[in-house]
């Protein structure tokens, strides 16, 4: 997940990919709450969780967002006033992932809420990035390696 | 319905971390640092500030670490009482337990006598942590004249 080149990105990039997987994940939160539309929401959670394991490992520069941002954002915006290193939101998409992960191994054993509850937590986080520039997974890298390394 | 009770307890959790954020909190017990447990040479060591430091635990994947470091070079640009010395915590889990750090960017400020003043944690409110490393300054009777 990890590499040692450092590379650095524009940190409105990441925030653009957690705009539209907050909205996406409201549609999950949405689809998910009618058992009829339940398989719908089952197909784009497990969408959404392809594309943060693309963001883990090969960054968030190169996903579908990243194409998005360089194709159409990036070339209406003014240059960056400052640009990011890449590895904190890499790890956030592996938080992301890990998120979805565990909505959707609930679901397989049964639990079929576990994807509405997965959901409304990658919500969150999502809508904090977008929102309010907070990297959720990154603030709490060290709480989560600390929780990781008692097991 | 549950759109909206989702919503609103993100747009809630986004505005208690705003309000907490960074706030500088002052220790009552003003525990001394032990350098050498932070790798640092004691005795006369240079890296200190003379009336104020600021140690900042950062990781590799911190994403306001490096803001917060510009933030504080500026800052600092104009007190040269003051020092800033950044720890790595990324490969040192030890640390972290040590001194209680649960997020990046921390920060701690010591005084002259490596006593632990306040701690900060995430990016800090400015003019707090500006108007305590003046009155630390001003303590320390190393006034410094603009």
């Amino acid at each position: 997940m990890t590499t040692n080149k450092k590379s650095e990105i524009d940190p409105r990039g990441p925030r653009f990919g957690a705009t539209i997987t907050s909205v996406l994940l409201l549609v999950v939160i949405w689809l998910s709450l009618d058992s009829a539309s339940l398989p719908a929401a089952l197909i784009l959670f497990e969408v959404l969780a392809f594309l943060f394991a693309l963001g883990a490992v090969l960054g968030t520069s190169r996903t579908p967002y990243a194409f998005i941002f360089r194709k159409l954002i990036r070339p209406r915006l003014k240059p960056p006033s400052y640009l990011e290193d890449s590895k904190p939101p890499q790890f956030a998409q592996g938080v992301g992932l890990f998120v979805t992960l565990i909505g959707l191994t609930l679901y397989f054993g049964g639990v079929t809420s576990g994807i509405l509850f997965a959901a409304v937590a990658a919500f969150i986080a999502a809508f904090l990035n977008a929102a309010f520039n907070l990297c959720l997974g990154c603030q709490l890298y060290l709480v989560l390696r600390r929780l990781s390394s008692r097991n | 319905m549950v759109i909206g009770i989702v919503l609103t307890a993100a747009v809630l959790a986004g505005a208690v971390w705003l309000i907490l954020r960074g706030r500088v909190r002052q220790s009552g017990s003003a525990e001394q640092i032990d350098l050498s447990t932070l790798g640092l040479p004691t005795g006369s060591f240079r890296g200190l500030g003379e009336s104020a430091t600021l140690f900042l635990f950062s990781t590799d994947f911190c994403a306001t670490c490096p803001g917060v470091e510009r933030a504080y070079l500026e800052l600092l640009a104009t007190r040269p009482w003051a020092k800033l010395i950044k720890i790595d915590l990324t490969n040192r889990n030890d640390l972290a337990v040590r001194f209680h750090v649960l997020q990046t960017p921390t920060t701690f400020v010591l005084n002259s006598r490596s006593n632990l003043v306040a701690r900060i944690g995430g990016a800090p409110k400015l003019l707090a942590l500006t108007k305590l490393l003046d009155d630390l300054a001003v303590g320390a009777s190393h006034s410094y004249a603009i």
